[in-house]
Formats: structure tokens, sequence, C-alpha cells
């Protein structure tokens, strides 16, 4: 017991002495977001609420502020309501989102960045693993090249705050404030030649995800991605990504985008290609949860895409339409049209406040897939 | 004996001829601006003349306007700048301001047969540009409006005995790196269609900041890709309000996926020095 308390002490007095050299920061966020949902009829209308709370530190650990450490730890609540049934549910959630060792050091004519806990990692194409995630990742920026290493764990995160593709194999009716993930052990190794004709990125990137349950099963994600300017009027981006499960089936996705500036916005032209379940492919899926389209039934097939997006002062808005062009055995169908608005106002510095539309739009079969939603969303940060 | 006078006062007249001091103009003054002479801040009025060392300061809500040369340099509010070098040597133009607060934005003409070195201190950086229009800030965030900028990072002069510089201490500090900082006159590795402008310039110069396009030099000496400026103004409209742990993580929401969660870049220290470098032919 004295042993005990003598370490206690000892950690306490270790920990205090660290820090006050160094200035000490903190901020907070407080959110709310509601959400109005409806079916294909109306008929079923319902009510998402969401208010959290985040509160994080901050503080360096040298003079020069190269080494530094940050934390975050958020509560929130969702409560979800179907009025046709009358039916609620209500869930906490507790989290550590953030609580990361970095560091920034010069190495030659570039510089090496050291992050060590738990942070948000995402992917060079955006595509497979992009979420919070315990771990290790070096990486090493020079001018005309940036080398990323990856390895971590996503066993301890909270499924309920992280959203991830396989959290659906266990049933979340009964989750409340902290539900581990799906055990994988994340690897990943990205490297980009960022002068390419002078600016444009060509990148490759590999990414590991080996199981730690039977449950689940192995991943392997190649990548190739292409990006830049197109003269002084537009850019591109353009990736290419073979996932293999368990080295048996293969899983594609292909997409490009192009951008043309306009006066204070960005109009957008793209395309994407999931690839469907068939006797050689499976349907892609990424690691992280990943909302392609608001089309319940979409398993695969081809994704064309506009938008326009304008940014000017304190107001950003946005409008994007999809097509939906499912292909499942063979079998090539039209199957909606999804569409998106988002207006997005800082009233004040410190205070954001944001309305979002969503719509897919069902034919056919997917007729009774249709669904529509209205979010209102607000951010204060103090 | 009359020989060597005689050729030293030739070489001394020579010498003399070949570099001289500019002067700068005031052409625009809005609000509160003031330049600083001795320890004692005097207001600034259209006309006014400038010269190497003078410090000027704008309040909130006021805006100027100086003629460097043939180069124009608008200040915004809360702005100061130092005039550390202003000087022709033979048809070669000497611009060096010292941005220590604010943000400034240069247009720098053409002039035939005319080379012009203009450069923009913050503490960390270094650009270069040839004919261009651009705005730099003390955050070193360095938005290109027409032509090409090259930027990297700032290593101070070795003889730094400026003493104009007044924050020589801050500069001091900060351990700093730059890749080709020198001017080259290296051919375009562009190949764009923008070698007419960039004759001058290379990647050996920083990046290359072309029109629309803006970038940022961190304190450590990180010089960011270049963002398309409209890009970079939805994510920060979108990413001003956010929390600690989605900050650093590239927007999606103006790369084509919004369901992503929206985030902001690491927040910086805003101190720190840009230099950029121009030349004009």
């Amino acid at each position: 017991m004295k042993k005990t308390k003598k370490t206690f002490i000892a950690l306490t007095l270790l920990f205090s002495f660290s820090f006050p050299s160094f200035a000490l920061s903190w901020s907070g966020v407080i959110d709310n977001t509601t959400k109005f949902t409806e079916n294909h009829d109306f008929s079923e209308p319902g009510l998402e609420q969401s208010n959290g709370v985040y509160l994080s530190l901050r503080t360096p650990l040298s003079k020069k502020g190269s080494l530094v450490f940050d934390a975050e730890a958020l509560y929130k609540y969702n409560l979800k309501c179907a009025f046709k049934t009358n039916t609620s549910s209500f869930k906490n959630i507790v989290d550590c989102d953030l609580f990361r060792l970095s560091g920034l050091w010069k190495l030659g004519n570039g510089t090496l960045n050291f992050n060590a806990g738990r942070f948000f990692v995402n992917d060079s194409n955006g595509i497979v693993y992009n979420q919070i995630s315990d771990g290790l990742l070096l990486s090493y920026t020079a001018r005309k090249i940036d080398l990323k290493f990856y390895a971590g764990y996503t066993g301890l995160l909270n499924r309920m705050n992280v959203s991830m593709t396989e959290n659906a194999l266990v049933s979340e009716e009964n989750d409340n404030f902290y539900r581990l993930c799906p055990q994988y052990i994340p690897v990943s190794i990205d490297f980009s030649y960022k002068s390419l004709f002078n600016k444009h990125t060509l990148g490759i990137q590999g990414e590991a995800f080996f199981p730690l349950s039977e449950k689940l099963t192995q991943k392997t994600y190649g990548s190739l991605y292409l990006k830049g300017p197109v003269a002084n009027f537009g850019s591109y981006d353009a990736s290419f990504t073979l996932g293999v499960v368990k080295f048996e089936k293969i899983m594609l996705d292909a997409k490009a985008d192009f951008n043309y500036f306009v006066s204070n916005g960005m109009i957008t032209a793209g395309l994407e290609y999931l690839s469907s379940a068939s006797d050689s492919m499976l349907a892609f899926t990424s690691i992280t949860s990943r909302t392609v389209t608001n089309d319940s039934l979409f398993a695969g097939g081809i994704i064309p895409k506009v938008a326009y997006m304008y940014a000017k002062g304190k107001l950003y808005a946005s409008v994007t339409g999809k097509g939906i062009i499912a292909m499942s055995d063979n079998n090539t169908k039209f199957h909606g049209i999804d569409a998106s608005g988002t207006v997005v106002i800082n009233v004040f510095s410190d205070l954001q406040i944001s309305g979002i539309l969503d719509a897919f739009i069902g034919f056919y079969e997917a007729k009774n897939a249709s669904n529509y939603a209205a979010t209102l969303k607000a951010a204060l940060q103090f | 004996m009359k020989k060597i006078r005689f050729l030293l006062i030739a070489f001394l007249i020579s010498a003399g001829a070949g570099l001289y001091a500019a002067d700068a103009s005031v052409t625009f003054v809005s609000g509160k601006v003031e330049v600083q002479r001795g320890t004692k801040w005097v207001p600034l009025q259209k006309g006014d003349t400038l010269a190497k060392s003078d410090t000027i300061s704008t309040g909130f809500q006021s805006e100027a306007k100086i003629k460097l040369m043939d180069s124009v340099l608008y200040l915004g509010p809360v702005t100061r700048i130092t005039l550390e070098e202003l000087a022709t040597k033979g048809n070669t133009d000497n611009v060096n301001v010292y941005l220590k607060t604010g943000a400034a934005r240069s247009q720098v003409k053409h002039v035939d047969n005319k080379r012009v070195n203009y450069q923009v201190h913050t503490a960390v950086a270094v650009a270069s540009c040839r004919g261009t229009d651009w705005i730099i800030d003390s955050n070193n965030v360095i938005s290109c409006l027409e032509g090409i900028v090259a930027v990297s990072a700032y290593t101070p002069p070795s003889n730094d005995n400026d003493e104009a510089s007044e924050d020589s201490d801050e500069k001091d500090g900060k351990d700093k790196s730059k890749d080709g900082e020198e001017e080259t006159d290296s051919d375009d590795e562009d190949g764009d269609g923008d070698s007419e402008e960039a004759a001058s310039l290379s990647s050996d110069d920083g990046i290359l900041l072309t029109a629309n396009y803006t970038l940022q030099v961190s304190d450590d000496g990180v010089v960011s890709a270049p963002v398309n400026t409209v890009v970079k103004n939805a994510n920060s409209i979108i990413t001003s309000v956010t929390t600690a742990a989605t900050q650093g993580v590239v927007n999606p929401a103006v790369t084509g996926t919004p369901e992503n969660p929206v985030v902001k870049p690491p927040v910086t220290e805003q101190t720190g020095t840009v230099i950029v470098t121009l030349e004009l032919n």
C-alpha cells in the first residue's frame, strides 16, 4: 500500500513538473445536431438529436515546441425518435478521441513528423481508412516527396464514436457509453512524389488490416493516385484502389474528379466506380464506414457526380448531385438520384451554424428506398 | 601618384553611379498611417516620400498604397512593415520589405531591360516571383493573384547587421533552412504554359505558386503544398469551429466526399518572417 502511494506521488510530481515550464492551452466545443428524416412517401417522420461537449488541452513539452502533447475528451448523446411507431432510443457516448504525443524535426531537406497515441488517421485518397486510431505514425515530408508509415490497433476504440464498416457485425442495441471496435492491426505505407511535371503528385499506398478475431477477415489494399492542377483554372484528382480479401477475392474502387474554378467557387465533375459482388469480385468495402450514397440498396456500380461549391467571407455553400447506376450480376440499372445541399455560416469566429438537405430519389425497385433528411447544426468554440 | 589618385576618383565615381538609394512614395492613405522617425510616429499623407529603414504602420480600418520604384505595395489594416532595402544598382532594383504583422499585397510590373529583386520578410520563408501580384500576411500565408511566386523556407542573411530589423532577435531564434533561396536564371521546368513568366524561376527557387493558389509556410520552415484559393477559403470557413481531434485532417467537404467530417488545419504560432523575392527584366 505504501509502495503504491509513493509511486502515485512520484508520478504526480513527475507529471506536474514536466508541464509547468511550458504553456498549457485548453479549449472546447459545444455542438448541436438536429436531423429530421422522412421515408419515400413521407409517412415515417423521424428525429435524431445529438448534443456534445468536447474539452481539449495542448502543451508543448520542449522549449522550441517541437514536441507537443494534446488530448481531447468528449461526452455526447444521441436521441432517435420514430414518430409513427412512437419509439425512441437514447445513447450516451464518452470517449477520448485524442491522446497524442507529436514531434516535428528537421531532417535533411525535409521534416520528420512523429505521432504516437490516439489521433485521426487518413489515407491519401480518402477511401479505405479515415478515422480515429491508436498507433504510431511516422512521416517524412520534403519538397518533392512524402513518405508515411502507420501501424496501430483498432480494438480499443469506441465504436459508438468511430464508424467502422464491421461495427455492424455486432448488435448495437445495448450500446451505451463505450463499446469496443472490431480488432484490427492496420499497417500502411504511403509514398508520393510531388514534383511530377513539376506540380503534379503521383502516389502509391499499401494498406493491410490484420484481424485479431475470427469474425473478421484480413483485407489488403493497394492504391495508386494522381492529382494536380490543370493550368490555372482547374485541378484533378484520380485514384485506383484494388482490395484483396483473404488473398482470395478482389474488389475495386476507381474514381476521378475534375474541378473547374470560377469566381469564389468551384464546379466539380466526377465519376466513381465501385465493384459489386460477382463470381470473381466482391462489393467494394472500406475499413472505415463510408457513405458513398444515401441509396441503402447500393452495393456497387457507377456514380457520376456534379457539384458546385461557393466560398466567400463567412459563407460556404455547396450543392451536389449524384446519379446512382447499380451494377450487379451483369445487370446495369439506373437506381436513382442522390442530391444534397449544404450552407455553412460563421456567425462569429467561434460560432458556426450550418444546414444540410439530403434527398435520395429512387427509381424502379429502389423507389421505396427513397429518403429525405434536413439537418441543422450549430457549434460553439471556447 | 597622380595616376593612382585619378583611378581612385574614377572608381569612386563609377561605383557611386552604379549604386544609389531610391525613394518610395505614398500614393494613397486611408485612416491612420504612420512612419517611425526616430522614436516618434509621424502621420503619413499622400505624396510623402519614404526611404530605406523607414517603418510604416497602419491602424484599424486603415490602408495605404506605396510606390516602390516600379512596384506597388498595398498595406492592409493593422500592418507594420520596414523598408529594409530600397536601392538601384545598375539596371537592378532591389526592394526588401520586412512584414512584421498584418498583410501586404505586392504588384510588380515588368520593366524593359530592368531586373527587380523584391523581398518581403517574416521569419521562416522565402518566395521568389516575377511580374506578379500576390498577397502575403504575417501568418506566412502567400496567395498568388497573378503570375508565379516561388516560395521556400527563409534563412536570414549571415551578415545580419541590418539596423532596420528591430526584431532580429526573433529571427535568430528560428532554425531555418532554405532550399534554393539564391536567385537563379535557370530554365522553367513548369511545362504548362507558364514558362515565359517563370523564365527566371525554377523549382530550385522553392515551390512554384501560380495564380489563384495559396500556400503557407510553417514556423518550422515547412512549405505546404499549394491549394487553390477557393478551396482554401472553403476549408477555412468550414473548419473555423472544430474539435481538436479533427484538426489537421484534410477537409473532404471540398474534395468530393462531404459525408466525412469537416476539419481544420493545425493551429500554428503566428510569428515568423517570409521573404518574397521578385525578379523583373
